[in-house]
Formats: structure tokens, C-alpha cells, sequence
């Protein structure tokens, strides 16, 4: 239980940490952390306007990314904690969770009828489509280094054993997570949340016909994903058998820390150009595929 | 630490199917020579000192440094600097060379045999598939002869693993390197460069039928 | 006696860069030919014996080091014609590098151990490079180029190939991979690795031996090189590129992939008779034509080979006469050029007409190279084909009976048309070049004893041959 409200917290700070990292890099003071909590309460009140041309689809949309986000949460373990709702193989079941709320989110935007949702819905789908296999790899590393497959099984025993391989792959693992987190929450370099162009947004063209109840449900379903990830890497990080409270404590400083990360990011990178966002992607996938045999061939798989 | 340098050898191949400048390339060679010569000192212990020197030596000077500044030499007399003429999604290369990668570790495991080590067989194999991708893949002729210095690198590698028993195998690997390294980039350099200003080999087609 | 070969010839060609006047060079060319025919003498004097460890005076060896030298001197007089017309600034190259060649050619018919073997193909490469970038125009750097590149890459799949083969013997106590040793261990060998090395070293040298997988390198190599020079490609170094894929098919036909071996030699064959059967009804150039039936003839010998019975003596026989023919009728395109004082076909015309002497070497050359009765190659064609019967490999026969007739269309064809009639396409003013007829004495001489070894083989070339197949089948 408690991992939920630690993520749940952690991804009502998540936002302000970014925006506040970015305006100060940029050399303004900026919002205070709380201000996309306040744009979210503004847009609850606020009424929608819902296209004619649209289907119950494109009202269902971010009602069921949220819902997806938020069943996910089952299968996180935290410390010393199992899951909610552990079992074999979860890892498959989490990543498919994300994508259904992706998936909808697809076909709402292309039920909308406009060229310009239907391109970022294009986009959209091909960058999921190549870092769907870095993170089931990356997973599948985990599992045949532990042993296990259920997240809470290999969390407890990752860093159990402690040997220099484990190390490394934890670092590289970190570095993926990053980027996967990072692409598939939409950020730079593979799409600007800041862009107002919509021959170059991917994500934002795809909410633009939101607004009022519908676009807060996306805000909230983007930001609850950051913490999952952020939780994710925190479990990957920190060896399980520590303090619960000294646990918790580093759990916000790593989602501190993430966060503070992609702001880095978001202001020091351009955005890719396009023909070579999927390039980048797919690199993801080579690396974790170059991490899997290495770790194949130092686990003695491989018949040597 | 074996390890670790195959490792490292492995994502300078996957960073070849990646890299848009000519200049990396080069760089790349540098670092496989630095590679290839630490898996040559950790590997030929039991050869002769003054065998293991020339090997040694021959790995770091002609590798890591006559080759790779060759090779920028022609890239400033050429001109040449990017690897393809139009922006070019490098992505099917990507993806080839993953599939390199897979097959490689696949046939490593079915030629199994109990006296040879199946990793060097596994990453001499991949090398010598990510050099045949270069040639096959890229149009300009410095592609080419990148990949061809590729897959001297893996008959080089693979020479290691047979050659502490036979060091004689390993000098005459060196021996291609060398003369062949020297000739073809010399050609390349003084010949090519004076008729082509454009590096392609869409334009080596005259001679058909 | 090998040591002194070498040295002499490293001597020769290193005088011959530095003192460039045309006399002394030609001088020094034929001291050079004097050696090579010291080198065979002595060859043949001392046949079974082994120098200076790694170089066997063995059968075959010796035959082709005889064919060598024949179409050796004969490039080299009519390198020297060559030459008469043309400045002379690359004159003392050339001849270095035709020194540096035949020399590593010779080395490497004799050589009995597979690295000494790779390591002067290698030469062979490097020599030959510069012979082709002659000309320095554009198509002769791209040529250059491709050769350069193609057979480097060959050269490296062999050294794969002998690394693989090294790996199979793993563990046997070996100094050194001579023919004889492999031949002993190849029945305890592992089979799979036998197989990858096999094919391995089969690709690399396809590009010597202008044989399927890599053929191209040979045909772009021998339509822009000088004719001298296409000729000494066309025999010595596609002999060569044989006597290395021969030497390992015979040191593991002890061991259990025999069978596997013919079957990618027929393979290999049939293909390359397809292709050459299949470009030779579109050249365009006379001396790629000759290319495309070296090709051709190849594909031949590797099916004779493949299908076993007498097939090796018949294949053998081929390249022996092939060897013979195919230089001459590169010599004598030499005489075409500079008469026609053109290289395509469409321009050429009514070569009988002025240069008769040289049309009738041409006739007589086509027909012994298609085959037709009195020539030697028809010997070597029939004795195949009987044997295809003999083992029931019908549709082998019929294909390789269908691609024949294309070729021998194709070429036929071509050849009369450049004998007989007149130019497709007219030149502006051209005056045809004169050519003494005596320079025909040599090919001719080559065409009779093509012509003669249909009707009577001598003793001693039967006695090489046999000796050189002794062995197959372990």
C-alpha cells in the first residue's frame, strides 16, 4: 500500500520539479512547484467542448490512460514491500498496461478526423513500437540475472548478490530507464512539449482537441507516469534489503533527481529531427540487446 | 577484463551502423586498434617476447595511429565528411546489424566445438557481418574501405584465438594488414581523389558489359 | 635453387625502377625470362624434391610452371611491341611489376604450405594492381579500384577459411600447415569446420580463379589491362587460382566432406556457366568476350573435377590447352587494337581484310576455344561429358550442353563479325595500323600444340597430369 501513496506524492511535486529546473537554467525564477497542481484544479472546473465529428472513443481516451497508469500501480513493489498484486511475469502485463493507455490515446486522436492528430498519432505509434523492445529486454536482462520474473521478485533479489555485473548492468539499466521514461512520457529529444508548430509536435497534437475535465486527466495520467518510472528506477538503484525509512527517503531524492534530469535535458537538447528520432529510438533497443548478451555470455548461457 | 573489451569492441560496431561523420569512423579504427591491442597482450602470454613486441607494436602504431590519420587525410582531401549524400535514416543499417549480432551468437552456439573459445568466435563472427553490412550497404568507397579495415579486424581477432599455438598465423594476418591497409589507402589517397570530386560509387559504373 | 630465384628477380625488378632507359630494361626482361627458364628446367630435373622448406617441385607445379614460362616470354616480346608505340614512362613499372608477378606466380606454384601460398597470391594481387592501372585513364582506375578491393576482400576470406582450418586441427601437434600434414589429419578433423574452411578459401580464391562467386574482379581486370597482360591473367593467375583451390580439394578429399566438396564445385560451375553464358550474348568489348570464355571454361573445369572418374584428367587437360589458346587469342587482340585502333565491337570490322595473318590466329583461336574437333579442348570436353554420362548426371549434362551453345553463339557470333564484315557504326577518318606478320609466330606456335594435343598427348604431359590427381579420394 504504501508505494502507492509514495508515488502518488511524488508525482504531484514531479512537474513543478521540471518546469522549475528549466527556469532556472534559464535563468528566470520561474512558477512555484505547485503550479501545475493549480493549472490542473483550474482545468476541473473548467467545462469541455466536444468536436461533432468525434465517437464515444475520444471521450473514453483519457479516462482509460488514466485508468491504465493507475492499475499499474499494482504491480510496483517498493523496499522491503511486495506489490499489491504480484505475479509471474508481470513485468509483460505493466508494459502492455502502458500500452493500452497509449493505444487509446491513438485511436482517440485519429477519431477526432484531423490531419494534424492523425500525423502525431502516427508518430506516436512508430516511437512506441521501437522502445517496446528495449524495455522488454532490458526487463528480460533483469529476469535472467535474478532469476525471477515478477518485479517484486527481482527488485528484492537485484542487487542482492552484489558481484561488479550487477553493478554495471545497474548503471546501464539506469541509463535506459531514463531514456525510455523520457520517450514515452514524450520528451526531449524525441518530442518538445514546448513546440506550438504542429508540423512538429507528436504528443501535443495528439491532446490538442482536449480541454477542461478530459485535458486534467491527461496531465494527471503524464504525471503519475514520471513517478511509476521514477519508481522503477529508484527500485532498480537500491538494493532491497535496506531500511524502509532511509528507503523512502531516498525513493523522493532519486524522483528529485530524475526530475531535476529531464529538465537538464529538455534545455540543453534540441529536438531530433525526425527520420532520426527513430534511429536514436532503435539505438535504445541495440544497446539493451548488446546489455542481454553480454549479460547472457557472463551468466554462462552461452555454452563457452 | 577479457570481457570488457569485447564488450567495448562490440558497441564500436554498433556505433558504426550509427554514425553520420566520415571523422568517426576514423575514430572508431583508433579505438578498435586500442582493443584489439589489449586483447593481444592479454591473450599471447606463452609466445615468444620478441614475437609478442612486434605484434604488439604493430597493433598500436598501424592501427590506432597510421591508419586512422590516413584516413583523415583523405577526408580533408577529399572533402568528404558526411557518409551519405542525402540525409539517410541509418535505421535498416541499425537494424541489420542487431540481426548481425543475433546471428552471430546463434552460429557461434551450433559451431560449438570443445577446443575453441565461443565468445572470440561469436565477436570475430560479428565483426566480419558488420564489415560485409558497410560494403553492402553504403554507396561511397571510404565506406568500403572502412569496412574492409573492419573485417581485417575480425581475421585479426580471430587469428588470436587460434594463434597461441601458432604464432606464424597471427604475423601473416599482420602482414595483410599491413600491405594491403598501406596499398589500398594509398590508392585511395594520391588516385582517387585527383579524378572523383564526389566520392560515389554510383559513379565507378563505366565499365558494364 | 628457389632462394636464387627470388633474389635474382627481387634484383631484376628493383634495377629495372631504377635504371629506366628502354635498352637496359629489356635487357634485364630477358635475363629474367633466361631465369624463369633455368627455374623450369631445373623444376623439371628435380621433380619430388623439396627447397628451401616450404617450395615442392611437385607435378603440377612443374606443368604449370612450364605454361608459365612459355606465355611468360611471349608477354613479354609482345610487351615489348606493346611498348614500341607508346611513351615510355611507364615502361619501367610495368616491367617491374611484370617481373614481380611471374615471379610470385612461379613461387606460388610451388609453394606446399597454405600460408606461403596465400601470402604470394597476395603478392600476386599487389603486382597485378599496377599492370592494370597502366593505362591511368579514368576506366582503368576504376577497374584498378575494384580489383584492388575485390580480391583484397577474397584475400581476406581465404585467411578466414585457413584460420577456420587451423581451428579444426586444433590440437593436433602442428608446425605449420603444409599440404602433406593436412592431408593426414583432414580424416580426423572436425567436419564442420572442415566445410566452413573449405568454403571459405573456395570464395577467396574464386577471385584468382574467375569462377562463380567473385568472378567479377577478373573480367573487369582483364578488359582494361594491356593485352600482354590479359593474357598473362587470363593463364597464369586463373591457373593459379585452380592449382590453390585444387591443392585444398585434394589435401581433404581424405575426409568426410568429399562428397560435399564435388557437389559446391559442380555448383559452382554450373553457375558460372550460366553467367558467362548470359553476359557473353551482351559484350560489347572483344577482350571482355575473351573474359567471359575464360569464365566460362573454368566453370568447366570445376565440373570436371566435381564429377570425379576420369573428370580431374580432363579437367586438368582443359586448362592445360585453355592455358594455351586463351593467351594466344589475347595476344593477338593486342594486334587487334592496334590495327583497328579501337576497343568496341560495334566499330571493328573486316579485320581479314587487313591483317590476315592475324585473322587467321583469330580463326583458328576461336574455334580451338569453342571446342571444335581438332582442338585439345574438345578432348577435355568429351572426356567430361562421358564421364556425366557414365555417372547418370543428366541434367548437369544437359544444362551445362544448353549454356555451351550460348556461348558458342555468343562468341562465334562476335568474332566473324570482326573477321568478316563490316563496322556497325563508322569512324571518321582512321587509317588501320600495320603489323609484321612475323609477331604471329608465337601464337601460332601455341594453336599448333593445342591442335596437336587432341590427336597425341606427349608422355611427359600425361605423366604430370596423373601424378598431379594421384591422391584424390584418399
Amino acid at each position: 500500500m504504501i508505494q502507492i501513496g509514495l508515488i502518488l506524492l511524488a508525482a504531484l511535486f514531479f512537474p513543478g520539479i521540471i518546469l522549475r529546473t528549466k527556469s532556472i537554467v534559464s535563468g528566470r525564477r520561474g512558477p512555484g512547484i505547485l503550479q501545475p497542481l493549480k493549472d490542473i484544479g483550474v482545468l476541473f472546473r473548467k467545462g469541455s467542448v466536444i468536436s461533432q465529428t468525434t465517437s464515444w472513443i475520444f471521450q473514453a481516451a483519457p479516462v482509460i490512460g488514466l485508468a491504465a497508469i493507475m492499475t499499474s500501480l499494482l504491480v510496483i513493489p517498493f523496499a522491503n514491500f511486495k506489490a499489491l498484486l504480484p505475479f509471474e511475469a508481470d513485468f509483460v502485463f505493466f508494459a502492455y498496461l502502458m500500452a493500452i493507455g497509449k493505444f487509446f490515446m491513438i485511436i482517440g486522436a485519429l477519431d477526432t478526423g484531423s490531419s494534424f492528430e492523425g500525423m502525431g498519432a502516427n508518430r506516436e505509434a512508430l516511437f512506441s513500437m521501437l522502445v517496446e523492445p528495449a524495455f522488454l529486454i532490458l526487463m528480460g536482462t533483469f529476469a535472467m540475472l535474478t532469476g525471477y520474473t515478477s518485479f517484486s521478485a527481482i527488485f528484492s533479489a537485484f542487487h542482492m548478490d552484489g558481484n561488479p555485473y550487477a553493478f554495471i548492468y545497474g548503471l546501464i539499466s539506469f541509463y535506459l530507464l531514463v531514456q525510455i521514461a523520457m520517450i514515452e512520457n514524450s520528451r526531449m529529444p524525441v518530442d518538445d512539449p514546448k513546440t506550438h508548430l504542429e508540423l512538429t509536435m507528436i504528443h501535443e497534437v495528439m491532446i490538442l482537441d482536449y480541454s477542461g475535465f478530459d485535458k486534467a486527466l491527461i496531465h494527471l495520467a503524464t504525471y503519475v507516469k514520471f513517478a511509476v518510472y521514477g519508481s522503477l528506477i529508484c527500485s532498480s538503484l537500491v538494493p532491497a534489503g535496506w531500511n524502509t525509512a532511509l528507503q523512502a527517503g531516498l525513493f523522493f531524492i532519486i524522483q528529485m533527481v530524475f526530475a531535476i534530469i529531464i529538465g537538464l535535458a529538455e534545455s540543453f537538447r534540441g529536438r531530433n529531427k525526425m527520420f532520426r528520432n527513430s534511429q536514436f529510438i532503435l539505438t535504445l533497443s541495440a544497446i539493451a540487446l548488446l546489455a542481454f548478451v553480454v549479460v547472457l555470455i557472463l551468466t554462462q548461457k552461452l555454452i563457452n | 577484463m577479457l570481457n570488457l573489451f569485447i564488450t567495448l569492441f562490440a558497441i564500436t560496431l554498433f556505433y558504426f551502423s550509427i554514425s553520420e561523420r566520415f571523422r568517426t569512423y576514423s575514430v572508431l579504427i583508433a579505438v578498435q586498434g586500442i582493443l584489439l591491442f589489449g586483447l593481444a597482450f592479454l591473450e599471447l602470454k606463452q609466445v615468444n617476447i620478441a614475437n609478442f613486441i612486434f605484434i604488439a607494436a604493430e597493433t598500436l602504431v598501424f592501427k590506432t595511429f597510421i591508419v586512422p590519420v590516413l584516413l583523415y587525410r583523405i577526408i580533408s582531401r577529399t572533402g568528404v565528411y558526411k557518409v551519405h549524400t542525402r540525409a539517410f535514416p541509418s535505421f535498416y543499417i541499425l537494424i541489420f546489424t542487431m540481426v548481425g549480432l543475433l546471428v552471430s551468437i546463434i552460429l557461434s552456439n551450433v559451431l560449438h566445438a570443445p577446443n575453441v573459445d565461443s565468445v572470440y568466435l561469436a565477436i570475430a563472427l560479428f565483426t566480419l557481418f558488420t564489415g560485409v553490412i558497410l560494403i553492402v550497404t553504403h554507396k561511397r568507397i571510404f565506406s568500403h574501405m572502412v569496412g574492409f579495415l573492419v573485417i581485417e579486424n575480425a581475421v585479426f581477432m580471430f587469428s588470436l584465438a587460434v594463434g597461441s599455438e601458432m604464432p606464424i598465423l597471427i604475423n601473416v594476418a599482420i602482414l595483410l594488414d599491413i600491405f594491403v591497409s598501406v596499398l589500398i589507402i594509398g590508392v585511395m589517397i594520391n588516385r582517387v581523389g585527383e579524378h572523383y570530386s564526389d566520392l560515389e560509387s554510383e559513379n565507378l559504373t563505366r565499365l558494364k558489359h | 635453387m628457389i632462394l636464387i630465384y627470388f633474389i635474382s628477380a627481387l634484383l631484376i625488378s628493383v634495377a629495372i625502377v631504377v635504371l629506366r632507359k628502354r635498352g637496359i630494361v629489356r635487357v634485364l626482361a630477358s635475363l629474367f625470362i633466361l631465369l624463369q627458364v633455368l627455374l623450369t628446367v631445373y623444376a623439371f630435373s628435380h621433380r619430388g624434391e623439396t627447397d628451401l622448406k616450404y617450395f615442392t617441385y611437385d607435378h603440377l607445379g612443374v606443368l604449370f610452371l612450364l605454361l608459365l614460362t612459355a606465355v611468360g616470354t611471349l608477354s613479354v616480346y609482345h610487351g615489348f611491341i606493346y611498348f614500341r608505340y607508346r611513351e615510355a614512362g611507364r615502361f619501367c613499372y610495368y616491367h617491374a611489376a611484370l617481373v614481380g608477378l611471374i615471379a610470385s606466380i612461379s613461387g606460388a606454384y610451388l609453394a606446399n604450405d597454405v600460408t606461403v601460398v596465400w601470402i604470394l597470391v597476395e603478392a600476386t594481387t599487389l603486382t597485378a594492381s599496377v599492370l592494370i592501372y597502366h593505362e591511368k585513364t579514368r576506366t582503368a582506375l576504376e577497374a584498378t579500384w575494384k580489383y584492388l578491393f575485390l580480391c583484397s576482400t577474397g584475400i581476406a576470406f581465404a585467411y578466414m577459411g585457413i584460420l577456420f582450418l587451423s581451428l579444426s586441427l586444433k590440437g593436433s601437434d602442428l608446425h605449420g600447415l603444409s599440404f602433406g600434414t593436412l592431408a593426414t589429419l583432414a580424416s580426423s578433423a572436425n567436419p564442420l569446420y572442415l566445410k566452413i574452411a573449405f568454403i571459405f578459401v573456395f570464395i577467396g580464391y574464386s577471385t584468382k580463379m574467375e569462377l562463380f562467386p567473385m568472378h567479377t574482379v577478373g573480367i573487369d581486370a582483364n578488359s582494361v589491362a594491356p593485352s600482354p597482360i590479359g593474357a598473362l591473367f587470363s593463364s597464369a593467375l586463373v591457373n593459379l587460382g585452380f592449382l590453390s583451390i585444387f591443392r585444398m580439394y585434394k589435401a581433404l578429399s581424405g575426409s568426410p566432406i568429399y562428397e560435399w566438396m564435388n557437389h559446391i564445385l559442380i555448383l559452382s560451375g554450373l553457375l558460372s556457366i550460366l553467367v558467362a553464358g548470359g553476359y557473353m550474348l551482351k559484350a560489347k568489348y572483344p577482350k571482355r568476350m575473351l573474359a567471359y570464355s575464360s569464365l566460362e571454361m573454368m566453370g568447366l573445369v570445376a565440373i570436371g573435377i566435381g564429377i570425379g572418374g576420369v573428370g580431374p584428367y580432363a579437367a586438368l587437360l582443359l586448362v592445360v590447352v585453355h592455358t594455351l589458346v586463351k593467351s594466344s587469342l589475347f595476344f593477338q587482340m593486342g594486334q587487334v587494337n592496334r590495327v583497328l585502333k579501337t576497343l568496341k565491337l560495334d566499330e571493328s570490322g573486316r579485320y581479314m581484310n587487313l591483317n590476315p595473318a592475324g585473322a587467321l590466329v583469330l580463326l583458328l583461336g576461336m574455334s580451338a576455344i569453342l571446342a571444335v574437333p581438332p582442338s585439345g579442348l574438345f578432348v577435355g570436353e568429351y572426356l567430361i561429358f562421358k564421364q556425366m554420362v557414365a555417372s547418370q548426371q543428366w541434367l548437369i549434362l544437359a544444362l551445362v550442353m544448353i549454356l555451351l551453345c550460348c556461348v558458342i553463339y555468343g562468341m562465334a557470333t562476335r568474332v566473324l563479325h570482326l573477321l568478316f564484315s563490316g563496322p556497325y557504326v563508322q569512324r571518321d577518318e582512321w587509317i588501320p595500323g600495320r603489323v609484321r606478320w612475323t609477331e604471329n609466330i608465337g601464337q601460332m606456335i601455341f594453336l599448333a600444340l593445342a591442335f596437336l594435343i587432341c590427336f597425341y598427348q606427349p608422355p611427359f604431359l600425361v605423366e604430370l597430369i596423373r601424378g598431379g590427381i594421384a591422391g584424390i579420394g584418399g
